[in-house]
């Protein structure tokens, strides 16, 4: 019953002011391209739901759609003219008002005129050309991942995004997880995430210079050893004329029976690695990773892979 | 001296001033760089107390190894905070020290008998944030 709900509500259709929506893109400087990916659709898409006056689209979009765009999504549904909707508190414009008004263009008074065009022009012409030579907002990203980790087992995975200052920044990071691997816990929690495609979206606001996402991800237990796992992602800017910033750094791990904090892997975690984790992964606050069992081992001789059990044997 | 020369030999200087401010700059940058963020100090280091004293400036490590150095087969008593890690065999202790913060931080040691001078030894090791680089410090009383 639940399902069928959530079902139906899925596929709930609603009609959106398509001009309403691309005044309230434009007034806020987001691309085409920043909305679809935003929503999970085409630029085409988007394109034509403004260049329609009223198209019906599904309620889930439409919710997607008016979180990019920063407004309620009442604020973006088709408004249903009422015959009695007048409007009561609007003053009432008395004709005779205006009989006493000075011709528009009385003798002399076109000089001024002139003037207020042409300020007017100027003004226009100012901001075409510093919207024209606006230098591009860039950001640069970097994912931080270990080098390998055993089939089945849980490691981090870390985007830091910089800007070259603190201003404020909406941004999207797209991350596509390989193909056999799963995610395990995500901060700050994902804002979309299609779990079929394997892809995580985080939609981000502030003005913060550096931000950072996390996640902690797992290949599935059929992956075989010594397969390597790619990922890839990039950061889209709702405002800039650079399109997407690739997430540069760290892009593949190799599944071998050796722990992730172990990057050398020699069978121990010395205090180069340990001092490692702490200061790279554990300052992401809430990151649920396994440090206790990093402890362990940091705290023991050695440790090495228990195939049959599926987990690391410590040496004390 | 007129104003004019006055001028002219302030104009001749002015290279040598500027080069000499440069030279300053980078001097004072690179000791501000090569100043240690963490140091250390024993504040009693014989008989049945060890007592060690570590000072932390901004910006502060985020993690501390502490290791320290006793007699072979040493007993110890009570630590403070606890170690993570002790192999009486070898006498070497270990702290991991997280969230460090700015400050001082005071470590002891009680033991179960008690050591002459000189007989221990100690170890700090970061990961310095401001260049990422791997910083081990000896200690001694």
């Amino acid at each position: 019953m639940v399902e069928t709900e959530a079902f139906n509500s899925s596929l709930a259709m609603v009609g959106i002011d398509g001009g309403r929506v691309r005044s309230l893109r434009e007034g806020k400087g987001l691309t085409q391209l920043y909305v679809a990916t935003a929503v999970g659709v085409t630029t085409d898409t988007i394109s034509r739901w403004e260049n329609r006056r009223y198209p019906s689209i599904k309620k889930e979009n439409a919710q997607k759609l008016a979180e990019a765009l920063e407004v309620n999504l009442e604020e973006i549904l088709e408004q249903q003219p009422s015959p009695d909707a007048e409007s009561p508190d609007l003053p009432v414009i008395q004709e005779s008002s205006f009989s006493s008004a000075k011709p528009l263009f009385s003798r002399g008074s076109w000089l001024w005129w002139l003037l207020i065009l042409g300020g007017i022009v100027a003004t226009g012409l100012l901001w075409w050309f510093f919207r024209a030579h606006q230098l591009p907002v860039t950001v640069t990203a970097s994912r931080i991942l270990p080098a390998h980790s055993p089939v089945g087992q849980p490691f981090p995975v870390i985007i830091v995004v910089a800007a070259p200052q603190a201003e404020t920044l909406s941004l999207l990071v797209k991350e596509t997880l390989p193909a056999g691997c799963r995610l395990v816990s995500a901060v700050p929690p994902m804002t979309v995430i299609d779990e079929q495609g394997g892809i995580l979206k985080w939609l981000s606001k502030g003005d913060s210079r550096q931000r950072v996402f996390a996640y902690m991800a797992v290949s599935d237990s059929n992956r075989g050893l010594g397969e390597v796992l790619r990922f890839r992602g990039d950061v889209t800017l709702r405002k800039g004329l650079s399109d997407e910033t690739v997430i540069q750094g760290a892009d593949s791990l190799v599944l071998r029976n050796f722990h992730w904090a172990d990057t050398n892997a020699d069978g121990l975690v010395d205090d180069e690695e340990i001092l490692s984790v702490y200061d790279s992964v554990s300052v992401v606050e809430g990151l649920d990773f396994d440090r206790n069992l990093i402890d362990e081992i940091w705290s023991g001789k050695g440790y090495r892979w228990e195939e049959e059990n599926r987990a690391f044997a410590i040496m004390p | 001296m007129g104003r004019k020369k006055w001028c002219e030999v302030m104009l001749r200087r002015l290279p040598g001033v500027a080069f000499l401010c440069l030279l300053w700059c980078v001097v004072m940058s690179g000791r501000a760089l090569a100043e240690d963020l963490v140091s250390c100090r024993y504040l009693q280091s014989a008989g049945s107390e060890i007592v060690l004293e570590v000072e932390v400036l901004a910006p502060p490590p985020p993690t501390l190894i502490v290791v320290q150095h006793l007699p072979p087969g040493t007993p110890i008593g009570k630590a403070s905070p606890r170690y993570k890690r002790y192999d009486r065999a070898s006498g070497e202790a270990k702290w991991l020290l997280k969230g460090i913060r700015a400050g001082r931080l005071i470590m002891s040691l009680q033991l179960e008998q008690p050591l002459a001078a000189g007989a221990i030894s100690g170890e700090i090791r970061y990961k310095d944030p401001r260049t990422g680089g791997m910083v081990t410090m000896r200690m001694s009383p």
